[in-house]
Formats: C-alpha cells, structure tokens, sequence
C-alpha cells in the first residue's frame, strides 16, 4: 500500500463528518489535503505570503466551524473553494481594496500602444515568471485573472461573486492578460 | 475588420466564440487572423498565458500554520468548554441523586479494577500490533518514493548549476529565495519525522514539498537560456 493509498483511506466527506464531531485526527487529514489549494487561492489573490497565511489561518478555522453544514451535495473541493474565496472577497471589503471598475465595453487604451513587430517571441510562457507578473498586477485584474483563468470559474460565477456584471468581468479579464503579457515580456531575463 | 477590434475582443474569441460572438464576428475575425500576423502573434501569446495559467503549481504554506489553526479552535474549544462542562456536571448530579446503591463499595471496587485491566491488556496489543504495520508501511513508502524523487531534484540541480551564473540577476534572486523557502520546510519537515517518524501527514508532506521543488526545477529547466 502506497503513502497515497494509506491517505486516501477516507473520503472528504467522511473526514468532515468526523471533523464536526470532534475528531481533530481526521480535521487535520482534511487539512493536510487542502492545505496547498487553499494557501495557493489566497497568496495568487492577495499576493502577499504573510496575509495568505493568515487568511489561510482563518479560511481554515472557519472550516471547522462550519464543516458540520457541508452535506455532500457538491464535491468538498468545490465547497471549500467557494468558502475560500468568500473569505478572501470579505477580507478585500474590509480593507477596502478597490477593485478596478470598468466600463462594459472596457475602454482599453493600453492595447493602442501594444502592436509590436513579431520579433523572436518565446513559445513558452514559463510559471515563475508568471506567478510574479500576478503578483504585480493591481488588486481588481488579480481578482478577475486569478478567479477566471487561475481557478476555473465561469464569467457569471466571477460576476455574482464581485458584485459586477459580465462585461465588466470580460472587460477586466481582458484587460488583466494585456497587462500580464506585457509585464512577462518586460521581465523577460537577459539570454547568459 | 480592424486589428483594434480584433485585439478588443481576442479574450471573448478564445473563452466562448460561440457564446459572446456572433457567428458573423467569429468569421470576420478568423478571416482578420489568417492574414495578420501580430494579430495572430497576440492571440498566440494570450493562448499560451491561459494554459500557463491552469498549470500554476500549487504552493506549500509554512508547517507552522498548522499549529496557529490548531491553537486557535482549542482556545475557542476553551472558550465553549465551561458551560458544556457545567451542564455535564449538573446532569451528572442529578443523575447521582436519584441513583440507588444495591451493590457494595468493595463489589464495585473490585468490577472497575478487573475491567480497568483488561481494557489496558487489549488496548495495548492492538495499538501495538497497528502502530507497527503502518510504521513498516509508511517507512517502505517514504523510502522508495524519496530515493526517486531526491535523485531526479539532484540531477536537474547539478544541470541547473552549471547554467545558473549566466542568468539576470532579479530572476536568480528569485529562483532562490523559492528554492530556499522549500528546503527550509523540508528541513523542518526532517525534524518532525525524525521526532515521530509514523507521522502521516508528515510524510505526505514531505513528499508534497519534493515535488513541489521538483516542478520549480522543471520550471526553471524549460527556459533556453
């Protein structure tokens, strides 16, 4: 039997019912498992280690509180995901983070300036510098890129989430890739 | 059609052509990207960074959040704890009121002291008997999945050496401060299972992070330069 097998003894569910009764064995097996998805949500949307650790702290905490309402109608990934976000989405309220606003037709200027002759581009988008392009992308953009193109959800799941319309989560997804792109071709290191 | 306009709406083509395009749109636009080639390069890169995207690999949080998270449910455990205990306690008085002895104090004695023993006896095989197998199981995996996984990191470290002089300067600060990050926590994670070497989630960890530092490697490989 492998390490894998051995953890995956038991279903999240499982581990849930057992966590709201009590059982902290079973609630850190949980977290063991989401513990990398969770923290990876919250660093890519506040691009800040301390602060993801924090909200990973309380996302997780929450969890525990809560993990006796979860009956199992959705998968658990999915479930924790949603609570993750929420959490992340209060946390930008409170500190009162602007996320950018834009028109549904999103006025994109910066794409005027953008047309580039097609010199040697790279075929490859490598990952680090990607995850630090995110990080240097402002508060509304992240939000969008990360939600959209990071973490899978739909324009409308993203919309109702902020609290915008479609066309402006289009616009702003738009808008983000635009910036990540210029900033990856910026950063772009010297060839040794 | 412009290349302004196809530029606007290259992100609606390549997330839903058929959902926020008209069929129309989608053919002047395909008709526009067959013969313009920045046009075309855009939407190649803008391709490339979505699935760049979905492949980010996850990040391992620090060991100690473990503990914070831990600390604090018991502190609110804690907090709840006095009227759960007060309630128990005032059942178990008026439980005790109403309780009629029929047997002696030596009786009783006597049944909890032979039941206080045999629950130990059996505890104690069973405990003993699982702890092993899962030792014997654990450490078999661990072993052969880290001898596979720390030759491969050595490997792609040595050819990442030799390359790592030539590289700008911001990005080698970069790559290292990940890559020590991730084998501070392997350390850490080291000590924990050399203080409880059975511990399950430890060992799942560790495997987590050498993966982890796997596909920093990997990353940092595929660049050509």
């Amino acid at each position: 039997m492998t390490v894998k097998e051995i953890n995956n003894a038991k279903s999240d569910f499982d581990l849930t019912q057992a966590s709201a009764a009590g059982d902290m064995v079973a609630f850190e097996v949980l977290y063991e498992r989401h513990q990398r998805r969770v923290y990876s949500l919250c660093l890519r949307m506040v691009a800040n280690a301390t602060e993801a650790e924090d909200l990973s702290q309380e996302v997780f905490v929450q969890l525990f509180r809560k993990v006796g309402s979860f009956r199992g109608e959705s998968a658990f990934t999915t479930w924790l995901h949603r609570l993750t976000v929420n959490h992340v989405l209060m946390h930008f309220r409170k500190k009162g983070v602007k996320l950018e606003r834009t028109t549904e037709e999103g006025e994109i200027s910066e794409m005027q300036d953008v047309i580039q002759a097609v010199t040697e581009k790279p075929r490859y988008i490598d990952r680090i510098a990607l995850d630090k392009a995110i990080s240097e992308l402002p508060p509304g953009y992240r939000t969008v890129f990360v939600l959209h193109d990071v973490e899978g959800f739909e324009h409308e799941e993203v919309a109702s989430m902020l609290g915008v319309s479609v066309g402006t989560s289009k616009s702003q997804l738009h808008k983000a890739r635009m910036r990540l792109r210029d900033l990856i071709n910026k950063g772009k290191p010297q060839r040794g | 059609m412009e290349c302004r306009t196809v530029r606007a709406s290259l992100s609606d083509y390549l997330d839903g052509r058929g959902t926020w395009l008209a069929d129309t749109e989608v053919l002047a636009m395909e008709d526009h990207l067959a013969s313009c080639p920045n046009c075309q390069s855009l939407q190649l890169e803008l391709t490339e960074l979505r699935t760049a995207a979905r492949e980010l690999p996850l990040r391992t949080p620090p060991r100690a959040l473990w503990t914070r998270i831990l600390n604090e449910i018991e502190a609110e455990q804690a907090l709840a704890k006095p009227v759960a205990e007060e309630s128990a306690v005032t059942a178990l008085w008026s439980r005790l009121a109403s309780f009629r002895l029929t047997f002696s104090l030596p009786q009783v004695a006597g049944v909890a002291a032979l039941a206080l023993i045999v629950t130990s006896v059996v505890i104690f095989n069973y405990r003993g008997k699982t702890d092993e197998m899962d030792y014997t199981r654990l450490q078999s995996a661990l072993i052969r999945e880290e001898i596979s996984k720390k030759a491969e990191i050595d490997r792609k470290m040595a050819r990442i050496e030799e390359r790592k002089a030539s590289w700008d300067p911001a990005f080698r600060a970069d790559f290292e401060r990940q890559l020590n990050r991730i084998e501070e926590s392997i350390k850490d994670c080291r000590r924990s299972l050399d203080a409880a070497p059975n511990d399950l989630n430890q060992v799942q960890r560790m495997l987590d992070l050498y993966e982890e530092k796997k596909q920093l490697l990997e990353d940092v490989e595929r660049l050509k330069w």
